[in-house]
């Protein structure tokens, strides 16, 4: 099947009109290697032929710097590559056109066929003689709205003309000079000198940095990007007229950009949008636990007590609801992100608080990610791809899950009674939530600090420099919402999915399981035990459940590493609770209510109240008590103990080094900073 | 007649100055691209030599530079700018 490109400079509506091209018929492709997401999607030509249409990353010249960019000209360049296409579709925003066609040139002058797509003619401020231009240009040229679908529909008709390449190939817009061209007689059938010549500075193998540390090529690079630019100007003269209007963006961005109210608005901006994320995601969350709940009676009913029920309902069921619920949450923030990017809001965002972040050897687009890893570090991980400079989006991808995600929420929720009890303060507040800000506040902290540690430790490699085009406000497309959400909520799902479930597995696994006759013992003398108390049903359960855990080889991990936790003031059932949470972190809450017999299906508040009253068998004291709490709340503040995130985290930066480097950073912190509260505090 | 921009640091008045040196609210023309990764960056966004640009406004901190050019609105670090020279527009 034909492949059509999408190419365009960023900000030229190309993601909308490949949205009114494909509707919600599109894809994403995931790409292996590269770590970037392609969308792709089919259309029906005029004459039935059937295309694919992929959405490439914006960029400026083949001379590309970004991770997208050359991931475009490799695809470009190769005539194997999956998407390498047979015709582009070269996308201009109508007020720009002047600044954007230098591609287009280098497009052309690669052999491929073009049809440049004059973009957002609704917009006004500019006057445009498309016959004129394409007379000069000797480019078919399409003037749409991808807004109001106006000419979306002509693309479909000139593309089949296009595609049957019966056009003879345009003239070169740039000859390459001698001096650099030392093999163009090389040149073949349908090679241009241009293909040959971008063929051999731009080996695939051959990184930025040597292309840019070679002088000569460079010089010949701007030259080359000079002459095409006056050739440009030569060729749209008289026939492209842009005028003088009122610049709504630049009065929005006197307040916006404020040395002061703009990071006052930021502030006020992210106060709501967590806000919503917690008021809305609560009802979705509700749904998925009930559903899971009527599932698992389900089970439990269909197939009776044993060790299937157990397994579908305990291990797969559990990390399956482990799973889904924090889709809401991921969903929910991606959608309030989304649309700040689409309005044109995160551009500013970005600058405003690239100078701070430099301090901390990061770049104002970390910002995002540090944002998004407030609902999950998966996504918010992956979202770094949009950082050039290689050790700023390294430091980013080091520090972002210091960030405190969903997960950690029920782990706070039980724990933070401990440590200050509800108190109404100022009418507002109240003492928890003021805490419960005080921990976000510290994750920040403990980012900003260890980004601060990574900056002197990490050599600094490439120039890191940031140059950005920001977009007029506009209303956000939201189709691009909606594929947005789609594709972070889709990230989630299918890179933390499977590791949480085969986690989950494998601990039921674990806990279900004992050395020899060991959990028979433990049931039996369990059932003791429930019968010289005379408990009810119910309770003997809950006892069976407990004395099972604890005789279980995840009881035994809890014991053999007590001593190692005794100094942070928790025993071995804290210990299975800490090695459980490796599957997600509010595993923690159904570990806890398991082993001191609650019933692994009570919630945060009960579990809260039941482990108010436990004791220490041996001393009589309570277990649960301001030190333990918070020792225990500054651990899950701190530890790395995601899999999924480690996993993510080797899949981005292509090796295990930095998740283990990430992990033992992150572990040794929490390790120190809860042996140092425990000890101070008790 | 004073052709040039008046540089605070010096006390002259010169032909070129960078960029990032520029009082906030005034116009200069872009002159001479070098040989650098940033300039190829720039002149491949349609951004070159012989273009005005105006210093519209600095982020917080020292910050980066936003700037005008033509109809479209470009931000910068200060480092950036200050690898790129202007001179008086007219």
């Amino acid at each position: 099947m034909p492949v059509i490109a999408l190419i365009g400079n960023p900000n030229s509506g190309k993601s909308a009109l490949f949205n009114a091209l494909t509707g919600i018929r599109q894809k994403v492709a995931n790409y292996p290697g590269v770590t970037v997401d392609l969308k792709s999607g089919k259309i029906r030509l005029q004459n039935n032929q059937e295309v694919t249409i992929v959405d490439m990353p914006g960029l400026y010249s083949v001379y590309a710097a970004g991770e997208d960019g050359k991931l475009v000209v490799r695809a470009l360049l190769d005539k194997e590559h999956r998407h390498h296409p047979d015709a582009i579709l070269y996308v201009v925003d109508a007020t720009q056109i002047e600044s954007q066609l230098l591609l287009l040139t280098q497009l052309s002058d690669l052999g491929f066929p073009v049809i440049l797509v004059v973009n957002m003619i609704d917009a006004p401020g500019f006057i445009i003689d498309y016959q004129t231009l394409s007379k000069n240009l000797q480019i078919p040229v399409i003037p749409v709205s991808s807004r109001t679908l106006e000419n979306v529909e002509k693309i479909t008709h000139a593309l089949p003309d296009v595609l049957s390449q019966s056009h003879p190939m345009r003239k070169a817009f740039y000859a390459i000079p001698e001096s650099v061209n030392g093999s163009a007689s090389l040149v073949n059938g349908h090679d241009t000198a241009y293909r040959h010549y971008l063929n051999a500075i731009c080996k695939p193998e051959r990184s930025d940095t040597q292309v840019n540390g070679n002088k000569n090529i460079l010089a010949a690079q701007v030259e080359e990007t000079l002459t095409r630019s006056d050739l440009i100007k030569r060729l749209l003269a008289g026939s492209v007229k842009s005028l003088s209007g009122k610049n709504f963006s630049r009065k929005i961005d006197r307040i916006v950009t404020h040395w002061l109210v703009g990071p006052l608005i930021f502030v006020a901006i992210m106060i709501l949008v967590f806000q919503a994320i917690f008021a809305w995601a609560l009802y979705p969350m509700e749904g998925i636990e009930w559903f899971f709940s009527k599932m698992g009676a389900l089970i439990h009913q269909t197939f009776g007590e044993g060790w299937l029920t157990s397994f579908l309902a305990d291990g797969l069921l559990a990390g399956l609801s482990g799973v889904l619920m924090f889709v809401p949450q991921i969903a929910i923030l991606f959608f309030l992100v989304s649309i700040l990017e689409e309005t044109g809001y995160m551009a500013r965002a970005v600058f405003l608080f690239d100078r701070l972040l430099q301090r901390f050897g990061m770049n104002g687009r970390s910002i995002v990610s540090l944002i998004s890893g407030g609902a999950c570090a998966i996504p918010a991980i992956m979202s770094t791809r949009t950082i050039e400079n290689q050790r700023e989006r390294l430091i980013t991808i080091l520090v972002t899950p210091f960030i405190s995600c969903s997960a950690r929420i029920p782990v706070f929720t039980v724990l933070i009674a401990f440590v200050v009890p509800y108190k109404r303060i100022g009418g507002i507040f109240n003492s928890q939530g003021l805490m419960f800000a005080g921990l976000y506040a510290l994750g920040v902290i403990a980012a900003l600090g260890s980004a601060w540690i990574f900056k002197q430790i990490l050599k600094a490699r490439d120039a890191s420099f940031l140059v950005l085009e920001l977009p007029k406000y506009r209303r956000p497309d939201w189709l691009n919402v909606w594929t947005e959400v789609k594709s972070k909520a889709g990230s989630f799902i299918r890179e933390a999915g499977k590791i949480i479930i085969m986690i989950s597995l494998i601990l039921w696994f674990l806990a279900s399981f004992g050395p020899g006759g060991a959990m028979r013992n433990a049931e039996h003398a369990a059932r003791a035990k429930a019968a010289e108390e005379s408990f009810d049903q119910h309770e003997t359960d809950n006892l069976i459940a407990s004395y099972r855990l604890e005789a279980s080889f995840a009881g035994i991990l809890g014991k053999v590493i007590e001593p190692a936790i005794k100094p942070l003031g928790y025993d071995w059932k804290i210990g299975i609770a800490l090695i459980t949470s490796f599957a997600a972190r509010e595993v923690f809450v159904g570990s806890m209510a398991t082993i001191y017999s609650v019933g692994s299906d009570t919630d945060e508040f009960r579990l809260r109240e039941f482990l108010a009253n436990v004791k220490d068998p041996d001393t009589g004291k309570k277990v649960f008590n301001f030190a333990t709490a918070l020792s225990l709340i500054l651990f899950y503040l701190l530890a790395l103990q995601c899999m999924s995130t480690l996993a993510v985290v080797r899949k981005e930066t292509g090796t295990w080094k930095w998740p283990i480097v990430q992990f033992l950073f992150m572990g040794g912190l929490a390790y120190l900073v809860s042996w140092g509260v425990y000890q101070w505090m008790s | 007649m004073i052709t040039g921009h008046y540089l605070r640091s010096t006390g002259y008045y010169v032909n070129k100055v960078k960029l990032s040196e520029i009082p906030v609210g005034t116009s200069a023309v872009l002159v001479e691209f070098e040989t650098t990764p940033l300039h190829l960056h720039l002149l491949a966004m349609g951004i070159g030599p012989g273009m005005i640009v105006k210093l519209v406004r600095r982020f917080p901190m020292h910050g980066s530079l936003y700037i005008q050019i033509g109809n479209r609105h470009v931000v910068m670090r200060s480092k950036e700018a200050g690898q790129l020279q202007v001179t008086k527009a007219n």
